[in-house]
């Protein structure tokens, strides 16, 4: 019996030392190791020793020919996600009035199948957080649809709101005010960042409130949200002002060639890509007003203006240097 | 004619006719008219917001709805034109944005009515027909097509929704609103029958009037159980005197004998006999006064829905409900004296065919009703929290997306219907123009049926008499001639019935018959 254990204990930590080797590559050569799942084996890719071999297959026994196959034989359901507020792991009844040979229900079992969905439906929530989090996950759904924000972002903003709501950021704010700073942080940390003004726009609460509930929620949950990149306004406001991809090119070129410059620090993201934009529509002689930029960056025109110069300046200066 | 001059014809009809034209004709038409009118007849969103003390009701007033083309919404946000094949590679869905005109209304009590905010703002997104008006390749020149990766030869005419090509199935239905009899047995005997469908805004009710073995009528309508004597019924409609309902059914002899008969067993007398005991029928056991409500509402509502329109009193109905009763019990008559044939349910002009635009029409009215519900919760959640409320906060885009894209995907259509949209079978060119053109019953395949699926002479020249499946489908999908054209439903039946009170046919509800001269002036 403790020879057993002995055994597995040296199991494992071959196991990890093989690990380590992994993150450095291959043990003879230092390349590059990949795993191929076809033959379970884990391989160098330079000089093709086999790190490691018979690793487990852990997908499905069978095979299915086409979607109706696989829906049949799979035995999982839905990934969970931090999305809904119990994770995605309650079950609910059926739509359908069928029994379980495919007969249709009498009415008055019908009836009672209806009360009983309906009230599956409200047990699901039990203590106040929950129903705080049922209300504030239904918030950054709505609010991430308005703002076209992807699934993987929905996903973050979630993830951050219950670890606010964990770490009891909450008394004394509004669900409403967490929940948009969630939403914002989030886009900000998965590189398609929207402004602080159009996440107002699609918000409940003031602009000053977000901000200050943003800035809280970082420190509060370390998070490290790195400052905006002004490139990743420019496709939405290129978008906007249905400008060709050469114009939206530039811009992105101005702001790298302004970047190395050093010229972008402590100035806001959303200015200097607004003043890009525009700069990019005059050089490709598809010429925009200040003003239609300044409406669709709700930025100053005063600031456009500057900040134009700015990069025009960095642009020469980098011919130069 | 020889095969040369057959094949020049046709190949004429098919430069301008498209091969699927029935399904762009229906979904064209759901777009430019069929959306507006779903809106129109839903008109508002009602809160629980006034019935409180001290609070204002709040409802939201909806208008002109529009559908842009589509296009694709990036992670950066920026928006730009989607083709098809770009759907069908990145495993997208080919839908357009949906604009709609909401104005959030607050007072009536005491204050004047007032808009709180009004916009026009996304409310979700709808999957386009590939090739139809509002598709981005609708009117692309065949070089044009080949540039952005489509086949020019592809008929188009299905959805592409997550990347997968989806047809929706157009179904053949008995024809609604229309008086069918027919022979049926019960307990052994022989008995005649009346049936009519009575659908209106997706709400199908079948209303049967029967006569019994012993001479009897009865009617039976959803939401009662059981059958209803006739003559309490017409008389609950306000038709009184035993003159009056015999004159109604018929002048015909030997049908008035059978009326007296009936008359002769009559439990009630007058009209206000008449609903007390319709309304001991549908609500036993309560108040007076709630059943007579009640039974005033389920008369209202639903028997006979087809009959009612916009801009006529309920009362003036009741008398239409009453002489269409009357019909339908004349037609049981003629049919037990054998004057009339029981109508042949096979026959194509007692069936009318459900195509993509008829489908999506009840699709998007099941999917406005949630979007509604939605709204009044966000409304009213918004409202208990006393935050200031504005459109753009209170309409939530996925839920119209959702449950527009979800039977698509799936083909579990509303109503209970499965397998309404497939895959487009892409073995060859034959098979997706066949695909197209297919029809199928709503018949159940393992019954015999034997009489559905034989070839039937209404078919000819509407329906292909070789292509049929062989097995369990065989007589039950079919697919259309090669000539067939489908007629459209008249839009408009206002216009219809003032032409035709403008010739002097009278009673029509709502118009006023203009005076003719006659012939012989």
């Amino acid at each position: 019996m403790s020879e057993h254990t002995r055994t597995r204990t040296t199991e494992t930590e071959t196991e990890t030392e093989t690990e380590r080797d992994e993150t450095t590559g291959c043990p003879e050569c230092g390349g590059k190791v990949t795993a191929d799942s076809e033959h379970g084996e884990t391989v160098c890719r330079d000089c093709g020793l086999v790190v490691e071999e018979d690793e487990i297959d852990r997908g499905p026994e069978w095979r299915a020919f086409d979607s109706a196959e696989k829906d049949q034989k799979s035995r999982v359901g839905a990934p969970t996600t931090n999305m809904m507020h119990d994770k995605g792991l309650s079950t609910n009844i059926d739509w359908r009035d069928q029994d379980a040979y495919g007969n249709s229900l009498d009415s008055r079992q019908r009836q009672k199948m209806q009360r009983l969905r309906k009230w599956n439906e409200r047990f699901r929530t039990r203590d106040s957080k929950e129903r705080n989090l049922k209300q504030a996950l239904g918030e950054i759904d709505r609010m991430a649809s308005a703002l076209g924000l992807p699934e993987n972002v929905r996903e973050t903003a979630s993830v951050i709101y219950r670890r606010a709501l964990d770490e009891n950021l909450l008394p004394g704010r509004s669900i409403e005010g967490v929940s948009t700073s969630s939403v914002y942080a989030a886009a900000r940390q998965a590189g398609v960042p929207r402004s602080l003004d159009e996440v107002a726009g699609v918000s409940r609460v003031e602009k000053s409130e977000i901000a200050r509930t943003y800035r809280y929620v970082v420190r509060e949950l370390g998070l490290e949200v790195a400052p905006a990149d002004p490139e990743s306004y420019v496709p939405r406001f290129a978008s906007e002002l249905d400008l060709s991809e050469e114009a939206e090119n530039r811009a992105r070129k101005l702001l790298g060639n302004a970047k190395e410059q050093g010229v972008h620090s402590g100035k806001s993201p959303v200015g200097l890509a607004a003043a890009a934009v525009y700069a990019a529509s005059l050089l490709t002689n598809e010429k925009t007003t200040q003003a239609a930029v300044s409406e669709v960056a709700d930025i100053s025109e005063v600031t456009i203006r500057n900040r134009y110069h700015e990069l025009l300046e960095a642009e020469q200066d980098l011919a130069f240097a | 004619m020889n095969r040369q001059d057959r094949r020049a014809i046709s190949r004429e009809y098919f430069s301008r006719e498209r091969l699927a034209e029935h399904h762009f004709r229906s979904f064209n038409n759901f777009l430019d008219r069929g959306m507006q009118r779903v809106v129109e007849e839903k008109e508002s969103i009602d809160t629980d917001i006034g019935d409180k003390e001290g609070q204002e009701p709040v409802r939201v007033d909806l208008s002109n709805v529009r559908v842009v083309t589509p296009r694709v919404r990036e992670a950066d946000g920026s928006e730009e034109l989607l083709y098809p094949q770009e759907a069908r590679l990145r495993n997208i869905t080919y839908s357009a944005p949906v604009f709609m005109e909401m104005s959030i209304v607050r007072g009536g009590e005491e204050e004047e009515e007032h808009v709180v905010d009004q916009a026009e703002t996304k409310v979700g997104r709808m999957p386009i027909m590939v090739g139809s008006n509002k598709c981005n390749i609708a009117d692309f020149s065949d070089e044009e097509l080949i540039e952005i990766g489509e086949d020019p030869a592809d008929p188009g005419g299905y959805f592409i929704v997550n990347g997968s090509e989806r047809v929706l199935m157009t179904s053949e239905d008995l024809a609604p609103n229309k008086i069918l009899a027919e022979y049926d047995t019960k307990y052994g005997d022989e008995i005649q029958i009346a049936k009519t469908f009575s659908q209106r805004r997706g709400y199908r009710a079948l209303v049967l009037c029967e006569r019994n073995r012993s001479g009897i009528l009865e009617v039976s309508f959803p939401s009662v159980s059981g059958s209803i004597n006739f003559v309490t019924l017409v008389r609950a409609l306000g038709l009184e005197s035993d003159e009056e309902i015999v004159h109604r059914v018929s002048e015909d002899p030997e049908i008035v004998k059978f009326m007296l008969e009936n008359l002769e067993a009559a439990e009630v007398g007058s009209t206000a006999e008449a609903i007390e005991t319709l309304g001991q029928r549908v609500a036993a056991g309560q108040g007076k006064n709630y059943q007579l409500k009640r039974a005033n509402y389920v008369i209202d509502r639903y028997l006979l829905p087809h009959l009612h329109e916009e801009g006529v009193e309920d009362e003036e109905t009741r008398t239409n409900k009453a002489v269409y009763l009357c019909r339908m019990a004349e037609a049981c008559f003629e049919l037990a004296l054998e004057r009339r044939e029981s109508d042949d349910k096979d026959h194509y002009a007692n069936k009318r065919l459900k195509v993509s635009g008829d489908l999506m029409k009840d699709l998007f009215r099941t999917a406005l009703n949630k979007l509604a519900r939605d709204v009044k919760y966000q409304l009213e959640r918004a409202n208990m929290r006393n935050r200031q409320l504005a459109v753009s906060t209170v309409v939530r885009s996925d839920v119209l997306t959702e449950r527009l894209e979800h039977p698509i995907a799936t083909g579990n259509w509303v109503g209970g219907r499965s397998g309404v949209s497939q895959l487009v079978d892409r073995t060859d060119y034959m098979g997706v123009l066949s695909h197209l053109r297919r029809l199928r019953s709503p018949l159940s395949r393992s019954q015999p049926h034997f009489e559905a699926r034989d070839l039937h002479a209404t078919q000819w020249g509407r329906i292909c008499p070789s292509e049929t499946p062989e097995g369990p489908n065989c007589g039950l999908v079919k697919n259309f001639a090669q000539s067939m054209e489908l007629s459209q439903n008249v839009d408009d039946e206002r216009e219809l019935k003032r032409e035709l009170a403008s010739m002097g046919v009278e009673g029509i509800p709502g118009i006023e018959t203009v005076e003719t001269h006659t012939a012989d002036d």
